[in-house]
């Protein structure tokens, strides 16, 4: 079904007159997902799926949901009267009760997709071939010692959304979204570790791109000869150390250690919350260090209307060190007592939507430039040697860690943790490459050992968010390399030979 | 055409068969079809059916397809029912299923009919919470909220599922059957969770026993206990060995990763059955437990479901094979895991988990983690916050401690020390570990 066609069903169904008040989601997604393993084809999907859901209120503000994988109008009356059934059970029982979306003023609009590949630009033959040509040139990547088994996947995914509401919203938009992706694992005996390198957009430009400046091909070099040190490297001890992270985890430290600690729905158990409000105004770090959540343009987790309806604002979470603003829906950022910035995402039409991030960056004020290098190698050693000319440089133990690979955070605790691909100890004049442990600390320690960053600002770190059952694109990065003073609340890893 | 999306469907693959699609006949195909409905209820910071937890009911119909052309390639995709399901609509479904068409000469396989299991996965009660005549869901929300630790942010979510599948072939299997679920969890303060999951509801004993335990915890949990010390020990409770039985067990067995050179074992590991655990360990996919989670009639490849050793007395048995992997390997497709959950690790020696308890002078239950996800499947090493963990001192849980925990876990498995603790309410054991523990 087209997208005007979806358009005119939530218009009719979402703008009748009802006793309460309904807001509708349609989605129509289509997929293309290719997978190559070690120089053969293992896996072409496709897939389209649309659906509706609509959460529906009773005049008093009880709220019942319903969905169906299937877009037509019979259907979507069908869910209004299930969702409004729903919502009136759940009212008769004493559930609570939420009037806050109806005195939010409507929107309108239509964004286009706006891509320069459409989806069906190329066929799936085409798109095979042009994966084919760019996982084969792995097959120059030679360790010394060891062999690398790759996997390469690209995906490819077009998403329209159309919103509407007993007021008269109605908002669509398309959020296309393009990943590719080398997967590698370097092992000898029984150690083994994998790694991965990604470069994301909007369309099957990203092939089209890699065939011809091979980009992505060179970072899977340079990874791989890292990851191969990484492998046969001793562990750093558990300890605190003053460190330097890269922008991916800089995204991971601004998503697990604050992004979500500020969501609106979470105030009441937040570190960050006090009776239920979020502490605007606390000081969270020294001056200088900023962290902000907002969409762009063609990235990973572009989202520019609220799955609610509402437009996504741009957030400045952190502001020279001050909390200033949450990422509130139209449901809790009130009573969180943050200001309303569009902050609903929801995983699909069949998803309730939860106040999340997209795009979120960690920037510090204070900036060392550093000169462009080709490899990881040489940027760490410029690195050094700035370090040293600028007298920040510490004795012993100075650890960059290099690649994102994930994170958690109990925003009731504080307490977050993330794990990097591996760590170099650039005190070290000979760079000495430690295999990782994990990253943890609490959030408000983390961020008032915050000092400046170098190099390259870089805010395409992509990734998954998991909250409540839904997955969602995250992404974001850091004004380069940021750099982490010695915390006591702030540790690296540990291991069983530290006994 | 109907308005039958399994009708459709295969009328449309037995044309694609006769007559050809791009010039090329469909020889063989694969159709599965799933229709489910779900209630799902919940409650947020101690209020239920708030407007981010509110009573919801989802329908869904949707299919998967693997089909097989004259020339060998195939084609794999996932489908649902078309807004207008006319002949114009499948021509070009098949079109583009034919574009993206693959060359995967292991993969092209399907399955036989052959003789389905006896095993339980439907239950008429959840069809009746599902059709609206039992309110059972409802009780239970109730039942959380009205019992909550007064004190405690209360989290909790309910679902019920009833589902109808298909799963039809070229190749003779037409089956449809029932599946049931019901899951029930709660947590308090976002730090004490537990749960029921099961293909029937939870009975009013199973609820009292998990109820109370979760209860007691909470407020054992708010004394604070003394810092861990250099002695000791680390019990990882069954959600968390369940967790790293998903992180480390399921990639690592896997047929594929074992192909692809991605798994911490290899081809040869296998064959020659080598011990990697200690003496008295295996694990098992057993699918054919009456009402349990990861059980199942059939894959939706249509493989019947059987019992499948991974690992025996410390020694690797198989791998975890579909039918593209089983052919690689050149014997039969297996049972398959459905989630950590669906993997049965048992001990010789194992113990209750009250008489583990009793013995235990010095130690720390680790109830969650923190970051397991991003831990390296390979190598086995973790190193993992606790938000949750309570200290054991003297055979007695003495209230909650913060620490970080450390080890690998294929370590844990190849040492003479690991006890594993039975639980009538857990499908995982608790694991008596060496692991290294430190004050936070």
């Amino acid at each position: 079904m087209d997208s005007g066609k979806i358009r005119e069903i939530v218009k009719d169904i979402a703008g009748q007159p009802y006793p309460g008040y309904v807001i509708m989601r349609a989605q129509a997604r289509r997929e293309i997902t290719i997978k190559l393993c070690n120089g053969k084809i293992e896996n072409v999907f496709t897939g389209n799926e649309s659906g509706m859901g609509v959460q529906a209120f009773t005049a008093n503000g009880a709220s019942g949901f319903s969905s169906a994988n299937t877009i037509d109008r019979k259907m979507a009356e069908e869910l209004v009267q299930k969702a409004t059934a729903l919502a009136r059970e759940s009212e008769r029982i004493g559930c609570e009760l939420n009037q806050q979306i109806f005195s939010f003023p409507p929107h309108y609009d239509a964004l286009p997709n706006g891509v320069q590949y459409p989806f069906d630009q190329f066929t799936p033959q085409e798109l095979q071939d042009m994966l084919a040509f760019i996982h084969d040139q792995l097959k120059k990547i030679h360790l010394a010692d060891t062999g690398i088994a790759w996997q390469t996947s690209y995906k490819q995914i077009e998403d329209y959304w159309c919103i509407g509401r007993t007021d008269g919203t109605l908002v669509s938009f398309f959020i296309p979204r393009a990943v590719l992706l080398h997967q590698g694992t370097v092992r000898q005996g029984d150690a083994g570790q994998s790694f991965s390198v990604h470069l994301s957009g909007v369309d099957a430009g990203i092939l089209l791109q890699e065939k011809r400046d091979g980009l992505l091909y060179r970072q899977a070099v340079d990874k791989a000869n890292f990851i191969s040190k990484v492998r046969t490297a001793d562990q750093i001890p558990s300890g605190s150390y003053p460190i330097i992270i890269d922008y991916g985890l800089a995204k991971g430290l601004a998503h697990e250690a604050f992004g979500h600690a500020v969501e609106s729905d979470l105030a009441e158990e937040s570190v960050l919350s006090q009776n239920g409000k979020l502490q605007i105004g606390l000081m969270v770090s020294n001056h200088g260090v900023d962290i902000t959540d907002g969409s762009l343009k063609g990235d990973w987790a572009y989202q520019p209307y609220s799955a609610n309806g509402e437009k996504r604002e741009n957030v400045t979470i952190v502001e020279d060190g001050i909390l200033k603003q949450g990422l509130g829906d139209v449901f809790s950022a009130e009573k969180a007592g943050m200001a309303m910035t569009g902050a609903g995402r929801a995983e699909s039409y069949g998803s309730i939507p939860l106040p999340r991030m997209t795009n979120i960056r960690l920037v510090t004020k204070k900036h060392i430039p550093l000169p462009e290098s080709e490899t990881l190698e040489n940027e760490l050693r410029n690195m050094r040697d700035v370090l040293i000319r600028e007298g920040l440089l510490e004795i012993g133990h100075h650890y960059v860690l290099v690649g994102y690979r994930g994170g958690q955070v109990n925003i009731k605790t504080g307490d977050f943790v993330f794990q990097c691909d591996g760590a170099v100890n650039i005190a070290d004049p000979a760079l000495t490459v430690y295999r990782p442990g994990i990253f943890s600390g609490k959030i408000l320690s983390v961020l008032g050992s915050v000092r400046l960053s170098t190099g390259q600002e870089r805010y395409d770190a992509i990734g998954t968010c998991g909250k409540a059952g839904q997955s969602i694109p995250s992404s974001g990065g850091g004004s380069g390399y940021i750099f982490i003073e010695k915390n006591e609340h702030i540790r690296l890893g540990g291991n069983e030979s530290d006994r | 055409m109907t308005d039958n999306l399994l009708a459709d469907l295969t009328q449309v693959l037995q044309n694609a068969q006769a007559g050809p699609v791009l010039g090329v006949r469909l020889r063989d195909w694969r159709a599965a079809v799933f229709r489910t409905q779900i209630i799902m209820l919940g409650i947020k910071n101690n209020i239920g059916g708030s407007v981010y937890t509110p009573p919801s009911y989802k329908n869904s119909e949707s299919a998967e397809i693997f089909l097989v052309w004259d020339d060998g390639k195939c084609s794999r995709a996932k489908l649902q029912k078309p807004s207008e399901s006319n002949g114009y609509h499948w021509k070009r479904e098949l079109e583009f299923w034919r574009m993206a068409s693959f060359e995967d000469p292991f993969a092209v396989r399907i399955p036989h009919p052959a003789k389905l299991p006896e095993v339980a996965v439907a239950s008429d009660e959840i069809r009746s919470i599902i059709e609206g005549a039992d309110r059972t869901a409802f009780d239970h929300q109730e039942k959380i909220l009205s019992s909550r630790p007064r004190e405690a942010q209360t989290g909790a979510n309910i679902t019920a599922l009833w589902g109808k599948n298909s799963i039809y072939t070229s190749t003779g299997i037409n089956i449809d059957y029932e599946e049931s679920r019901y899951t029930v969890s709660w947590s308090f303060d976002s730090l004490i969770a537990r749960g029921y999951a099961k293909r029937r509801l939870i009975t009013g004993h199973e609820w009292q026993d998990i109820w109370n335990e979760s209860a007691s915890r909470y407020e054992i949990f708010k004394k604070q206990a003394e810092p861990v010390g250099q002695n000791t020990c680390v019990i990882l409770s069954p959600s968390v060995v369940e967790q790293m039985t998903e992180q480390y067990i399921l990639p690592n067995f896997s047929g594929e990763n074992i192909f692809e050179g991605q798994s911490k074992f290899t081809l040869e590991d296998f064959r020659q059955k080598r011990k990697v655990f200690y003496e008295g360990i295996s694990l098992e996919i057993d699918p054919l437990r009456p009402y349990h989670w990861s059980s199942y009639l059939l894959t939706p490849e249509g493989v019947p479901a059987s019992r499948t050793i991974l690992a025996s007395q410390g020694s690797l048995h198989s791998p975890y094979l579909n039918t593209k992997y089983a052919l690689r390997w050149e014997t039969s497709p297996t049972a398959i895991p459905y989630g950590g959950g669906g993997i049965k690790i048992t001990q010789e020696q194992q113990v209750s988990w009250a008489q583990m308890l009793k013995e235990i002078d010095d130690g720390v239950l680790v109830l969650s983690v923190l970051g397991l996800h991003t831990q390296n499947p390979v190598t086995g090493s973790f190193s993992l916050a606790v938000p949750s963990g309570l200290r054991i001192k003297n055979g007695c849980l003495a209230g909650g401690v913060n620490v970080r925990i450390s080890g690998n876990y294929w370590e844990i498995l190849q040492s003479p020390d690991l006890v594993c603790g039975t639980s009538d309410l857990d499908n995982s054991p608790y694991f008596l570990t060496g692991c290294r523990c430190e004050n936070i």
